[in-house]
């Protein structure tokens, strides 16, 4: 048990360092899945089964999908590549380093000796289900909320007002289909025949 | 707590993301030092 949480976690963190350095943009992002993948197998060693599949399903399998359509979409993975080969020079980790490092020494002095054990209180969906009905029920209208406020507020965002012309035919179905050029499927529309 | 932490990520990549398009819309870049139309 101890050695599938070591497998699980060194392939979180070697997979969270080689997105840090890639240049090509795609690349950090599928680390950055594998990572979370990584993350959701430590989960399910710790005994939260369904967070471990909550975090697959949402986290690596929605959020981060976002952001590879988005990536995808705005075709940025080319053209940075050489400008991050400008900008992230090995000078420029020192800071972040040193104030990382930091912090996991403190962190392993909080927790030396205290030896967690793997496995111990495994909390079923069935046991997060009522704990969300009940003590948590205020929690869940909120967050409702705020995924209703994000929606519209991404919506607003990207609202564009579209002018297009159309062409109005009669009811008649062979006008239509005429000018689409004999197309039944085309006929409704004002999308061009194709050429044979 | 784990659930709440990932809705508010969710709500808050949907909003961060629906910005970096419209950024990339009127500025036909991603490049920050771009956004500089503000005077001073």
């Amino acid at each position: 048990m101890q050695l599938a949480f070591y497998i699980a976690s060194a392939v979180a963190v070697v997979s969270t360092a080689l997105m840090l350095t890639r240049l090509h943009i795609v690349h950090a992002l599928l680390y950055l899945i594998v990572s979370l993948l990584g993350v959701a197998v430590v989960f399910y060693l710790l005994g939260a089964s369904f967070v471990a599949a909550l975090e697959v399903i949402v986290y690596a399998g929605a959020i981060m999908v976002l952001f590879v359509f988005v990536v995808m979409m705005l075709n940025l993975g080319a053209r940075g590549v050489e400008m991050e080969e400008r900008w992230l020079t090995p000078g420029i980790w020192v800071g972040p380093v040193v104030l990382a490092g930091i912090l996991i020494v403190e962190i392993l002095y909080m927790v030396r000796g205290s030896t967690a054990g793997l496995g111990a209180g495994g909390v079923e969906p069935k046991q997060v289900g009522i704990t969300l009905f009940g003590p948590y029920l205020i929690g869940v209208e909120l967050a409702s909320v705020l995924l209703l406020a994000g929606l519209v507020g991404a919506y607003h965002l990207s609202y564009r007002k579209v002018e297009k012309r159309e062409i109005q035919h009669d009811a008649d179905t062979h006008e239509g289909r005429a000018a689409a050029g004999g197309d039944l499927v085309l006929a409704g529309t004002d999308r061009p025949a194709r050429t044979p | 707590m784990f659930l709440f932490i990932l809705a508010m990520a969710a709500a808050e990549v949907a909003v961060g993301l629906a910005l970096v398009l419209e950024i990339y819309h009127r500025f036909k870049s991603l490049d920050v030092d771009e956004l500089s139309e503000m005077r001073g």
